[in-house]
């Protein structure tokens, strides 16, 4: 079932490229807005780069948070997956694995390209990508809660931030500190360390959430 | 072929079909009985809230003495502190009773779920207010990214999303049940939030911040707060216990006891 | 007791929408072989009917039973194999009718029916197998929906309006396909507004704004 399940979502991003790669644009974009707005300094952009590059990252998580269940939800398929599976459990899961991979993962590759353009040096590149490494997970893991309350509505996007942001605030607060903190010249592990736990505590706790928010909406 | 809708769903049991430690649960998750007990303690509650908020008041502005650091200024937390305490603790009374309207399915306590919403809204924008306000003597502005006020700032989007997400769904029960999923899953990030803010805040620590929680409070500072703070549960259980009630009689509109409260 | 034992029956069955009842106390048992049209007018109820005889839909009260008379018959281990047609076609947009059928064949494990190409022959879309089903017309996109009822020997299909956007000759390859499925012992449950029960075996109709204890003739 799980792996049947992110076949198809495979092959559905491979039919529909165009689409898939639109958070990995957006990420880029809004990280090269920022320069854009308040400064092209070297110095400043490496001050401000782990909370833009950590931002810009939510939002893209947020995009595609938004179809995570609501396709499958309007074509009818979640209810021929609900019959064979029986929980939706699994069905969450495999969505979610799905989502991480067609869009925290190319985020984490493409964040290298933004932390060049935002001068961050090199020695800190490895807290950046363990910090999204951790942290996108748990993004999407908390993220499919939200999308499967609101999966029921026609027009979830705005209430789907309302609802998810909030949320999202503690890996924000670490994964941003992880890199200042490295860029700073100081320890970083007390921040990953934090993040690898919030990450578990979603992998035990979220799909079990989202699967009953899925339930709810589907009776 | 529209039948007649009783309550016999979730009505009081008969004696010995439950163990009679329990008896009182059954009770209040009888929509009829949960009303007639709203009815009854709701207004008296809000009297005596009344009364009471009076006296703490009045005992707050001229009987409690100034304070050595901020003068008069400091006055404010005589509904500052109560609605911020109160602010956190409708939230795990919001949560408290999702999770009994999930585990045991009754509609009663989903009611007080929903209920307690716009209340604990209503003390987190009372506590900014009145934290804000209060700052400006203090630290010479309206806001600083103090750990508290941030948490706090956070709490008002958890109930904003909540509310949002109860207006948003047009079937009730799913709008009740999915609101009880969400407040459940912000009861388990409200510690986390709470201490990656208050660690952020340590980490960025730029004004030192006045620190009200010393061991010494003077009593005769002590005593009003108190009054207030019961005074604040007071009012927002009466709140509560009518918001409760509207709640019950639009859910159960279409029940006999109903008809009877209308129609007197 | 009828000659033809019940493998499925319904006991006091009441279900409601935004808390208003659709139907209450509804009870009917359906056998090996046995065909039943639900009837009622719009907004009676039928597809919560149907979507939770599917499990989907939760019932107000009242019990399901799979093979009553056993033991556990209220256990959801008990459940026949159920195939279920609605309103929404299941499929993908963006994926082939092929690649669609094939993923319902790997979240069903192992099946013993056709091979998804066959299943599309069936209904007269193998041509558009390599289509994309959003390039596909609603008449064809429901013929694609309706082969997925030939992938496994299922017990019962639950049909929600199957016929809609049928022309002729797809509601006869249904029918031929519904009465293959009925002459090997399978049950089927549907809602149509047009009459497609001609030629069907031990049909039967449930009105759900009259009803009263359907057993079905045998």
């Amino acid at each position: 079932m799980l792996t049947a399940i992110i076949t198809r979502d495979l092959k559905c991003v491979s039919h529909n490229l165009s689409s898939a790669i639109q958070p990995i644009g957006f990420f880029i974009l809004i990280t090269s807005l920022f320069p854009l707005a308040i400064t092209p300094d070297t110095e400043t952009l490496k001050i401000i780069a782990p909370g833009v590059i950590w931002i810009s990252a939510l939002l893209a998580t947020l995009l595609a948070l938004d179809t995570l269940f609501k396709e499958d939800f309007i074509d009818g398929t979640m209810d021929q997956m609900f019959i064979v599976a029986e929980s939706l459990y699994v069905i969450a899961l495999a969505r979610i694995i799905s989502h991480w991979l067609f869009s925290g993962l190319p985020l984490i590759v493409m964040s290298l390209i933004i932390a060049v353009m935002l001068h961050v040096p090199a020695h800190a590149i490895d807290a950046l990508m363990v910090s999204l490494l951790l942290g996108t997970p748990t993004l999407s893991m908390v993220g499919s809660i939200g999308a499967a309350l609101t999966v029921g509505l026609r027009y979830s996007g705005v209430l789907l931030t309302l609802i998810t942001l909030p949320l999202y605030i503690p890996v924000l607060i670490f994964g941003a500190s992880c890199i200042s903190a490295d860029l700073a010249g100081l320890p970083w592990t007390g921040q990953a360390y934090l993040m690898g736990a919030m990450l578990v505590l979603s992998i035990t706790l979220a799909p079990f959430a989202t699967a009953a928010a899925l339930r709810i909406n589907m009776s | 072929m529209i039948s007649h809708y009783t309550e016999s769903k979730n009505h009081t049991p008969t004696p010995g079909q439950a163990r009679s430690s329990w008896v009182w649960f059954h009770r209040f998750g009888s929509s009829s009985y949960f009303y007639r007990f709203a009815t009854l303690w709701g207004p008296r509650a809000g009297w005596c809230a009344l009364v009471l908020m009076v006296i703490g008041i009045y005992m707050g502005l001229f009987v409690a003495p100034p304070d050595y650091q901020m003068g008069n200024s400091y006055r404010i937390i005589f509904i500052h502190v109560p609605s911020a305490w109160m602010s956190l603790s409708t939230y795990l009374l919001m949560a408290a009773s999702a999770a009994i309207g999930l585990i045991w399915k009754m509609k009663v306590s989903f009611c007080v779920s929903r209920a307690c919403a716009p209340i604990g809204a209503a003390f987190t924008f009372c506590a900014l207010i009145t934290g804000s306000l209060w700052g400006k003597p203090t630290w010479g502005t309206y806001w600083i990214w103090d750990a508290r006020l941030t948490s706090e700032l956070v709490l008002l989007f958890l109930y904003m999303g909540y509310m949002a997400l109860d207006k948003a769904i047009s079937d009730r029960n799913t709008a009740s049940q999915a609101t009880a999923v969400l407040s459940l899953v912000g009861l388990v990030n409200i510690p986390i939030i709470h201490y990656s803010v208050e660690w952020w805040n340590t980490l960025h620590q730029g004004s030192t911040v006045f620190r009200m929680d010393g061991p010494s409070i003077d009593a005769r500072m002590l005593v009003p707060l108190l009054i207030t703070t019961v005074a604040m549960n007071l009012y927002f259980i009466s709140v509560l216990l009518n918001r409760v009630r509207c709640e019950l009689l639009d859910l159960e509109r279409r029940t006999q006891w109903v008809r009877e409260v209308v129609n007197g | 007791m009828h000659a033809n034992q019940a493998l499925l029956s319904v006991e006091d069955l009441t279900c409601e929408r935004s808390d208003a009842p659709l139907f209450s106390n509804l009870s009917f048992s359906l056998g090996k072989s046995q065909s039943l049209r639900i009837l009622g007018p719009n907004g009676s109820g039928k597809t919560t009917l149907i979507r939770t005889l599917a499990g989907i839909h939760k019932p107000a009260s009242g019990h399901i039973r799979w093979h009553p008379g056993q033991e556990n018959s209220d256990n959801f281990a008990n459940k026949p194999k159920i195939a279920y047609v609605g309103h929404k076609t299941s499929l993908r947009a963006e994926l082939t009718a092929l690649e669609n059928l094939e993923f319902y064949v790997r979240i069903n494990g192992c099946l013993s029916g056709l091979s998804p190409n066959e299943c599309l022959e069936k209904l007269n879309v193998a041509h558009c197998s390599k289509l994309p089903c959003m390039r596909l017309s609603a008449g064809q996109r429901q013929r694609v929906a309706l082969s997925r009822l030939a992938l496994d020997q299922y017990d019962l299909w639950l049909l929600d309006e199957p016929a809609t956007a049928l022309d002729d000759q797809g509601i006869d390859l249904l029918l031929d396909l519904a009465r293959c499925h009925l002459n090997v012992g399978g049950m089927v449950i549907y809602c149509s507004h047009q009459s497609i029960h001609s030629g069907l075996q031990h049909y039967a109709e449930l009105d759900l704004l009259n009803f009263k204890d359907e057993h079905l003739p045998c």
